[in-house]
């Protein structure tokens, strides 16, 4: 009699923890499944965008002399070997904003030669930028270089007075600015051709002779210091592209 | 109480970010580029030698024995000269002529060179002479002279020039290239020559009288030299009695009265010159 309530109480323990178990465990327990993978694929892939800027050969004029701006809006590599940089930008842009770059010019390397020496003053040293048609659309007009005009002078209308061969945007001297639209699949290329002249305005006199006035602050040097000179420069390009709004 | 606070100025500050970036944060440049060309762009001065040697050696080209180099010219000086007719002037021997060149090399790359030459009044010389005694009427009295004034420079129009070239002359630049006489193959003409208006210009200080002008050819070292004489010219009158005399021989302290009133003194007069070179792309051959 015994045994029999005992095994009733264990078997009646059984269940009672199962139902335990059930009831506690047992909820999480689905009793209707339902599982599917949408078609749809929500995605983001990057836009393509890069820009690159390269140069031809460089400007090397030598046994130069002050040139008027006819002559020197007329310089062609192809009879005056060295007198035009020829450089372009390229931009792929598929982004909405415009990539937006600026064309500055740096102080360039002295020459390596022993004989020229002295650096010609901003206002002796003409430069003329001229672009292709993109190039001026969006480049040339607003700085207005497409008009010959001295270093100089471009300084004073940024009101500058020097620039130096390390890139500031504040103090290097701007040349140009443009931009690459956004939207495009395609490569966009802006062409430049850079041009550099002693001005006019430069004045040689003899050893012995009284240095006349200067001209548009240009330069008034003996011939033999005039012998001695150079000038040089470099290109630099800021480039960004701005998140869209 | 305090932790609400705190959770609120957290939350604006937060806030306030958000605001500012969505302001602000389109201009944030996603894409930059920034790149200095390697190409130095240079312009290299060229060389040019234009020299006014003045004056140049002796115009008859001696060399001097101790060095070997041609001898330094020297500036004409005349002194007690007397009229000369042209034939007489333009017959003053080489030695006695002032010799001037141009000495000039053009590089290659420049055009042509033109030059021109002029004569301009030179500097009043050294000394004086006694000025004229004048009575309150203004007319000059036979008095001893107080005062003493710069000479009176000759009327121009009593003075010979005569301008040529000459290819004996020597250059030491030319010489130290062992290279001389150098000539270029330019243009190169003289004025008053011969004969003709041997007359300087009326004003000193002005542009001057054109008397020879050439053109250096570029690519060429060229040494161009000159020599000239000038005298005064049989035309001119001195005379103390003779009204149309522009000058007088003797002053009125002489005791001489007959025709001296203000006019200068033939003795009291001078004239000198010097030489002008211009040269350059605006200057014109024959103008």
């Amino acid at each position: 009699m015994n045994n029999q309530n005992s095994s009733k109480q264990v078997l009646l323990s059984i269940i009672g923890i199962a139902i335990l178990v059930v009831a506690v465990v047992g909820v999480s327990f689905a009793f209707f499944n339902y599982s599917k993978v949408g078609e749809e694929n929500n995605t983001v892939t990057t836009g393509t965008i890069f820009f690159n800027f390269t140069e031809g050969t460089g400007i090397n004029l030598v046994n130069q002399f002050p040139m008027g701006l006819d002559a020197g809006k007329a310089l062609k590599n192809d009879t005056t070997p060295n007198s035009v940089l020829a450089f372009s930008v390229v931009g792929h842009n598929t982004a909405a904003s415009p990539i937006e770059y600026t064309i500055y010019a740096l102080e360039g390397d002295a020459p390596e030669d022993e004989t020229h020496t002295t650096k010609l003053s901003n206002y002796d040293v003409m430069l003329y930028l001229t672009g292709d048609e993109g190039a001026t659309a969006s480049t040339l007009t607003t700085n207005n270089i497409s008009t010959p005009t001295t270093v100089g002078k471009l300084l004073e209308d940024q009101s500058g007075t020097s620039f130096t061969n390390t890139f500031d945007a504040a103090t290097s001297l701007k040349l140009g600015v443009g931009q690459i639209t956004g939207g495009s699949n395609e490569n966009t290329t802006h062409k430049y051709e850079l041009r550099m002249w002693i001005s006019n305005d430069v004045q040689i006199h003899g050893e012995n002779d009284t240095a006349p006035d200067a001209v548009n602050k240009a330069g008034v040097y003996s011939q033999d210091n005039f012998s001695k000179m150079y000038y040089s420069l470099k290109l630099h390009i800021e480039a960004a592209t701005k998140a869209a709004q | 109480m305090e932790n609400n606070n705190s959770k609120q100025i957290l939350f604006s500050i937060i806030g306030i970010a958000i605001l500012i970036i969505a302001v602000v944060g389109v201009s944030f440049a996603f894409f930059t580029y920034s790149r200095t060309g390697t190409t130095n762009n240079v312009i290299t001065t060229g060389s040019i030698v234009f020299d006014f040697d003045d004056p140049i050696t002796n115009p008859s080209g001696q060399i001097a024995p101790e060095t070997g180099l041609p001898e330094s010219g020297t500036p004409l000086t005349l002194t007690n000269s007397e009229p000369k007719t042209d034939e007489q002037g333009e017959a003053t021997p080489d030695k006695e002529k002032y010799g001037f060149g141009i000495d000039a090399t053009i590089p290659d790359s420049l055009e042509d060179i033109n030059y021109e030459v002029y004569v301009i009044a030179g500097d009043v010389p050294a000394g004086k002479h006694p000025a004229a005694v004048t009575n309150a009427a203004g007319t000059e009295v036979d008095e001893e002279p107080t005062d003493y004034v710069e000479k009176d420079r000759l009327s121009y129009e009593y003075i010979g020039l005569l301008v040529e070239t000459d290819s004996t002359a020597r250059n030491s630049s030319a010489e130290s290239q062992g290279d001389y006489p150098v000539t270029g193959t330019g243009k190169v003409e003289t004025r008053y020559a011969a004969g003709g208006d041997h007359t300087l210009e009326k004003e000193p200080g002005t542009a001057g009288v054109l008397i020879a002008s050439g053109t250096l050819k570029k690519g060429e070292h060229t040494f161009n030299a000159y020599k000239l004489t000038m005298w005064i010219k049989d035309t001119l009158k001195v005379s103390d009695t003779d009204s149309t005399a522009p000058y007088r021989a003797s002053r009125a302290s002489s005791g001489v009265t007959g025709n001296a009133d203000s006019k200068p003194v033939y003795s009291d007069l001078f004239y000198s010159l010097k030489v002008k070179i211009v040269a350059g792309s605006e200057v014109g051959i024959g103008g």
